[in-house]
């Protein structure tokens, strides 16, 4: 454990002293402020829309946040052979990887923090009084973040930058889509031979789409941004069950990418 | 401390994955308290060699254990400092910072970290106002410097240093010479690659010549340099005609001396001269350099 804190600690300090955070972080807060104006121009409740351009801004600048410092923490090492002295140690090297992992994840939550400051700080000086709900719909933006900091990280453990930022995006855009397409599938079940024109799909296809589908976390899940703003009720036990559901995937991406890095030669 | 036997290691490199072997059938053996040189030209395999034993890379056939466990193994680290061959550090951290934070991957106490940091800082050679500045201000020789320190931090056992005079002025030569000189007497186990052969010579208790993947040549310096057995200089007077010089008495290596290679082929020579009627100048053993071996090694089997 003492070595995860030590590789975490480092992480972290390695971040937040990145200058690409702070002008992410700095573009966030202006995106955040300029809710304000978007709110005054629009025909809806500005409330509303203060709050939900907000909470859009936060997830994008999580999602760029995870996957490029994320792919950068460990990519970055590798390239300057830092890792070499690194790895030397007596540490296994999934430590390497959960503690990289929990720098980031300690980065995020604070970031999220100062966003959340600001976002709510816009909320006062309009004279609406933030709900604690918002704070839910932040966490499961954290908790997205966290997935895709670990798929971030699985890729970044086995490929180049390019590829592994392409493949996290690639998953980040399946994982929005995977519910949507699963639906799709048992539409074309329902009705696939009643309606003329409806795709027929084989077998080995549904089980292709069905395993992707579970390999791949439904984002989606983690989107209850809309539910939160116009104030329409969460099923009971949600937050919790979505967090199990997070935290699964996590620990799925985590196990594989600490059994490939260990099997990984540095040269 | 090390244990290697019949390593070997290949890479597939470039996308059509050429096979490049770099490691042939590696073996050594290095005992406790010795200052062990690993020598040979840039490609020779001792990079990979070390990096197999600190589990950095995965061979694909023989051994290698480091302090008594089987390399890959976390455990065999316990007690093992490693300096890689060019290390780069992290530049956003001061060197106090970047030292405090091997030291806890060294599992040094909070504790004793300040008191630690501050003992092999002196040892290297670090100045306590370089300390406070980021690794990015720092110069190559005082990289290698800080390098070494983290190497040290955790009062090891066993050095393994990676070209650790890279980069490095004479003086700081001289500097990491006496630091590796300090280690020694002081019980731990140096092994260390290099390619400054002088130092090497000057230092080492035993060696290890590593040419084409292979150790061609292993054992005290007196040991590599006769390659086992001793060679003689025949110096005459004058210059002399050597065409009627029977080849198994020796070589011709200027226009007076004859090299001979072992003691009985230069009792031959020296009757051969006094039957030519040539006068004998002198007759010494054949000094050869690290240089020389390597030469003729790598000119055998590169």
């Amino acid at each position: 454990m003492n070595f995860i804190l030590v590789i975490a600690y480092n992480a972290f300090r390695e971040t937040v002293r990145d200058k690409i955070l702070y002008n992410l972080v700095f573009f966030t807060i202006g995106l955040i402020l300029f809710s304000l104006l978007l709110g005054q121009w629009s025909v809806f409740a500005e409330e509303n829309v203060i709050k939900d351009f907000a909470l859009a801004v936060m997830s994008l600048s999580g999602l760029m946040m995870s996957v490029f410092v994320g792919i950068g923490l460990i990519q970055k090492e590798i390239q300057r052979k830092t890792i070499l002295t690194l790895l030397a140690k007596p540490l296994p090297r999934w430590h390497f990887i959960v503690g990289k992992y929990l720098g980031l994840l300690l980065v995020l939550a604070l970031n999220l923090g100062i966003m959340t400051l600001v976002f709510f700080l816009v909320l006062i000086s309009i004279g609406v009084r933030p709900q604690p709900n918002l704070l839910l719909a932040i966490y499961l933006v954290y908790l997205e973040m966290a997935v895709i900091t670990a798929v971030a990280l699985l890729f970044s453990a086995f490929s180049t930058p390019m590829l592994s930022a392409l493949f996290t995006l690639g998953v980040y855009v399946a994982g929005h889509l995977a519910g949507d397409i699963l639906n799709h599938l048992s539409f074309i079940h329902r009705f696939g031979a009643r309606l003329p024109g409806t795709p027929v799909i084989s077998v080995w296809q549904e089980r292709i789409i069905r395993g992707v589908y579970y390999v791949i976390p439904n984002l989606e899940n983690f989107n209850i941004r809309g539910r939160v703003v116009y104030n329409l009720p969460l099923g009971h036990h949600y937050v919790l069950n979505t967090s199990l559901y997070g935290a699964a995937f996590i620990l799925m991406y985590l196990i594989i990418a600490s059994l490939w890095f260990s099997k990984r030669d540095f040269i | 401390m090390i244990e290697v036997s019949d390593l070997r290691k290949t890479y597939h490199i470039g996308f059509w994955r050429k096979p490049v072997q770099a490691v042939k059938g590696v073996s050594l053996h290095v005992r406790p308290g010795e200052l062990y040189g690993f020598i040979g030209p840039n490609g020779a395999g001792k990079s990979t060699t070390i990096k197999i034993l600190l589990g950095l890379l995965s061979a694909d056939s023989g051994t290698a254990r480091l302090m008594g466990k089987p390399a890959g193994y976390p455990a065999s680290r316990e007690h093992v400092g490693f300096l890689p061959e060019q290390p780069y550090f992290y530049d956003y951290l001061t060197g106090r910072e970047f030292l405090a934070f091997y030291g806890r991957l060294a599992r040094i106490a909070w504790r004793d970290l300040s008191g630690r940091v501050g003992e092999v800082s002196e040892l290297v050679g670090l100045k306590p106002d370089a300390l406070g500045r980021k690794l990015r201000t720092y110069s190559k020789g005082m990289l290698q410097r800080i390098g070494l320190a983290q190497a040290l931090l955790g009062k090891p056992r066993l050095v393994i240093l990676d070209e650790p005079m890279s980069g490095l002025d004479p003086l700081g030569r001289r500097d990491v010479r006496n630091i590796l000189k300090g280690l020694h007497a002081d019980g731990i186990t140096v092994f260390y690659s290099s390619h400054v052969l002088s130092d090497v010579e000057a230092i080492c208790t035993r060696l290890a010549m590593v040419v084409d993947g292979e150790v061609r040549r292993e054992g005290t310096v007196s040991d590599v340099l006769s390659g086992g057995k001793e060679s003689f200089h025949v110096v005459l007077t004058g210059p002399v005609d050597f065409s009627r010089l029977p080849e198994k008495l020796g070589s011709v290596l200027d226009a007076r001396t004859i090299v001979c290679p072992d003691a009985e082929a230069k009792r031959e020579c020296l009757q051969w001269a006094l039957q030519q009627n040539l006068e004998i100048e002198a007759v010494a053993r054949a000094r050869h350099s690290l240089e020389d071996v390597l030469a003729q090694e790598v000119a055998k089997h590169a």
